[in-house]
This record gives structure tokens, C-alpha cells and sequence, in this order.
């Protein structure tokens, strides 16, 4: 899993990881792998959007509020 | 031989009357009153002038007339003395012009009419000039000072304006047929020039009766060359002046009509520039406004998209923690496994299997004593 994957297929999966985990018939071990992907995902996801927010505050530091040259 | 002696037949002594005649007058000029003038056959002229005491018979064609004349108009003619065999004394018609302020203006005023009858001072008839045109044919005297005059002007206002000139008397008898000629030989031109310009400075009405003859006034007015006529005078306008397709007051002022002036033009390419310039800026202003507000929205809309996606993830993250399985462990659950299989039922179980429990912090190993099924 690298932060180059595609953030909305990560996010669904984080879904389906949630899901799966809400199901009433999921087994402890499963859950258990299942929780551990979960943080994974969720990690990866942070560290994406972490990097959107940077990418955001350098812009504007290099262009101005405005999109001008500051 | 005393003169008492000589006879001659008729025709003998009208043969050394005209003889004597022409020995003595090859040719005369005889000022007076025109009296009984009339054309006959659209062809021969007859007339008298006269003054208080005496009057003469006159004889010529329609061709010799200056324009026309009217009975108590003041005309000078040149002719030749001659008894006819027929008809008794008169003279025969060589040029005639009339004479006398009154009788060149009452001249003019019947040949206006008579052109103007015929439509050759029409509105309708008059055609633009170029402007400004790349080849002027000049019509003047080149010696004078309207010619001088119209160069000049000509060149201070605009230049690299082409002036051919063809240099002709602009009075006198010879005028009108140079003036004519010099008309028509700009339009046989292979490539004649864009427009002709006749023009002379001021001067007495006589100095000026050229550009005022039936002979001009028609060339005038079948140039196939637009043409502008410009005689410098004050109170009369020449017929010249009226059949051509435009007309100025003076040589000078017919180069004004004829070219723009640089200076103003020059202005007016500055006014331009401005404009251009100040348009140029109004659109780069608006361009800088739009695109500072479209950035505003980019920049607000990337901004909203990533605080959204940072709150779904933190509701995804709690959700995901409240199924943490090792929070259930340290609140006490504990996990069964029999070899690796996870117990969730006691029928999987009997007293004597082996059993590993796993807890939050460690793991045991034990054997099952009894179970107990309880009912739900």
C-alpha cells in the first residue's frame, strides 16, 4: 500500500474494512486482521491528506491568497 | 491710263476690289454692337455690328462662335474685307470674342444656361476624388505662382503624391485649345493619372474668360478622369469650375481638398494608439480580476475537498477503533481457541480438551473440567 494509490479507492476500502467489521457474524481473528488493515488504510489515507494540506499551504505561500505572486 | 479710263467687266472689278482689299487689310479688327445676328441651316452666321454712325455685314460659321450671342453684346471680330459676287460687301469671319465687362459676363451668362440645359453641371454627374490620389495630372502654367503654390502645399501635407504637369497658357487665345488638349491627353493615357487638376491664381474676368469657354467647360466635363478645377478668384465662378466633379477657390486650397494633412493624421494614429493601449489594459485588468477570483474558488474548493476527506477519516477512524478487538480484551473478553480454531460454543468443547485463552496481556493454556450449556 503506497500513499501513490488513488485516494478514493483507498477510502472505499477503509468502507468495506468498517463493514466487514460490523457484520454480527465476524470472527474474532478475522476481525483482527480486519481492524489491522483498517488502521493500515486509515494511516495511509492520514498521511494523504497530511500531504494535500501541506501541498495547499505551500502554494499559497509561493502564490498568495489570491493565486497572485505574492 | 487716267482712272476715268478704265472699265471692267463685273466680275473683273469685284476680282480687283478684293485684291486691293487683301493688299491693303490681310486682316482687320472691328470693334462694336452686335445687331440682327442669326444662324441659318445650323451652319453660317450672319450678323452686323454696329456703333452710332455706321454699321458692317459680317459672315462666318457656327464654329468661329465663342458661345452664344445675343444682339446688343459688345464684340471684338477679325475678319477679312471681302465683296462677295452675289451678295454685296462684308467680312469674313476669322475669331471673335466679345468684349467689355458687360458683354463677357452677359457671354457667360448665356452659355451657363445653354450647358446647364444640357446637364453638364448636374449633381448627379459628379464622382468622388481618390483620396488621397497617388498620381495627380496638373493642368497650369508652370512658370506661375499657382503652380508653385499647389507643389508646395501639396508636399507639406502629405508627399510622395506623383504630379505630372502639363505646362500650357492659362490665358489668352491660345488658352482654352492648350487647356482642351492637355485635358484629353491626360486621358489617353495608357494609365492616365487619378485625378486632374486645372488651376491658375485670380485675376480680371478677361484673364480668366478660358476657363469659362464652351471648348474647356465640355473637356472639363467629358474627362473620364475625375477632375477638380480651381481658379483663384473672389465673386465669379468659371463654367470649368462647374462641370468638374470638384471645385476649390485656389491652387492652394485644391491641394488642401486633394490630400489630408500629415500632422493631423499623425494625431489621429496617436489618438488610436492610446486607445489601443487603454483597450489592451481594460482587458488585461479584467483578465487579472477573473483570474484572482478564479483562484479565490480553486483555492477554496481544493480546500474544502481535503477538510472534508480529513473529517470522513477521522469518523472512519473512530468507527474503526470502537471494533478495535483488543479494547474487548482489556475490558475483560477473553478469546478461546481450541488448537486454532476460535471457540464460540461450548458444544465444540468437552471436559478434558485443551484449551488456549487469550487476554489482553498474555496467554494461558488450560483444560476444560466440565460444560455447562445455558439457555438464552
Amino acid at each position: 500500500m503506497t500513499k501513490k494509490q488513488d485516494y478514493q479507492a483507498l477510502s472505499q476500502e477503509l468502507e468495506s474494512v468498517l463493514a466487514a467489521l460490523q457484520r454480527p457474524d465476524v470472527h474474532v481473528d478475522e476481525a483482527v486482521t480486519l481492524y489491522e488493515q483498517g488502521l493500515k488504510l486509515a494511516a495511509a489515507l492520514e498521511g494523504q491528506v497530511k500531504d494535500a494540506e501541506n501541498v495547499i499551504k505551500k502554494l499559497k505561500l509561493q502564490y498568495g491568497e489570491d493565486g497572485n505572486n505574492a | 491710263m487716267s482712272p476715268d479710263d478704265i472699265t471692267l467687266s463685273v466680275s473683273e472689278f469685284v476680282s480687283l476690289v478684293n485684291q486691293t482689299l487683301e493688299y491693303a487689310y490681310p486682316a482687320v479688327t472691328i470693334t462694336g454692337e452686335l445687331a440682327n445676328f442669326r444662324v441659318s441651316k445650323n451652319r453660317w452666321v450672319y450678323f452686323d455690328l454696329k456703333d452710332d454712325d455706321a454699321s458692317v455685314r459680317f459672315f462666318g460659321t457656327v464654329y468661329q462662335l465663342p458661345g452664344p450671342l445675343e444682339d446688343g453684346m459688345l464684340l471684338a471680330v477679325q475678319g477679312n474685307p471681302r465683296l462677295h459676287q452675289l451678295y454685296g460687301f462684308s467680312v469674313n469671319i476669322v475669331r471673335m470674342r466679345p468684349v467689355g465687362e458687360g458683354s463677357i459676363k452677359k457671354a457667360a451668362a448665356l452659355l451657363e444656361a445653354k450647358l446647364k440645359a444640357e446637364g453638364l453641371f448636374d449633381p448627379s454627374r459628379k464622382r468622388m476624388l481618390p483620396y488621397p490620389p497617388r498620381r495627380i495630372g496638373l493642368i497650369t502654367s508652370g512658370e506661375s505662382a499657382a503652380y508653385r503654390d499647389f507643389v508646395k502645399i501639396l508636399n507639406a501635407r502629405w508627399g510622395g503624391v506623383q504630379v505630372e504637369l502639363i505646362d500650357v497658357q492659362v490665358q489668352g487665345e491660345i488658352a482654352p485649345l492648350q487647356i482642351t488638349a492637355a485635358i484629353e491627353q491626360f486621358n489617353q493615357q495608357a494609365e492616365p493619372p487619378d485625378v486632374l487638376v486645372v488651376t491658375r491664381g485670380g485675376g480680371s474676368a478677361e484673364d480668366l474668360a478660358a476657363f469659362s469657354t464652351e471648348q474647356v467647360t465640355r473637356a472639363v466635363a467629358a474627362s473620364r478622369i475625375p477632375t477638380l478645377v480651381a481658379i483663384g478668384h473672389e465673386v465669379d465662378i468659371s463654367l470649368a469650375e462647374l462641370a468638374a466633379d470638384q471645385r476649390a477657390s485656389t491652387p492652394s486650397n485644391a491641394a488642401e481638398l486633394l490630400v489630408p494633412d500629415r500632422k493631423h493624421v499623425l494625431a489621429g494614429l496617436q489618438a488610436t494608439r492610446q486607445q489601443l493601449y487603454q483597450s489592451t489594459e481594460r482587458v488585461i485588468a479584467n483578465a487579472r480580476t477573473q483570474l484572482k477570483h478564479t483562484s479565490q474558488l480553486a483555492r477554496q474548493a481544493a480546500e474544502h475537498t481535503v477538510r472534508n476527506a480529513g473529517q470522513k477519516l477521522l469518523l472512519q477512524q473512530q468507527l474503526l477503533q470502537a471494533f478495535n478487538p483488543h479494547a474487548a480484551l482489556q475490558r475483560g473478553y477473553a478469546v478461546v481457541r481450541s488448537g486454532n480454531t476460535v471457540v464460540n460454543s461450548g458444544r465444540a468443547l468437552k471436559a478434558g480438551t485443551d484449551v488456549t485463552i487469550t487476554l489482553s496481556d498474555s496467554r494461558v493454556t488450560a483444560t476444560v473440567k466440565s460444560v455447562t450449556m445455558e439457555s438464552k
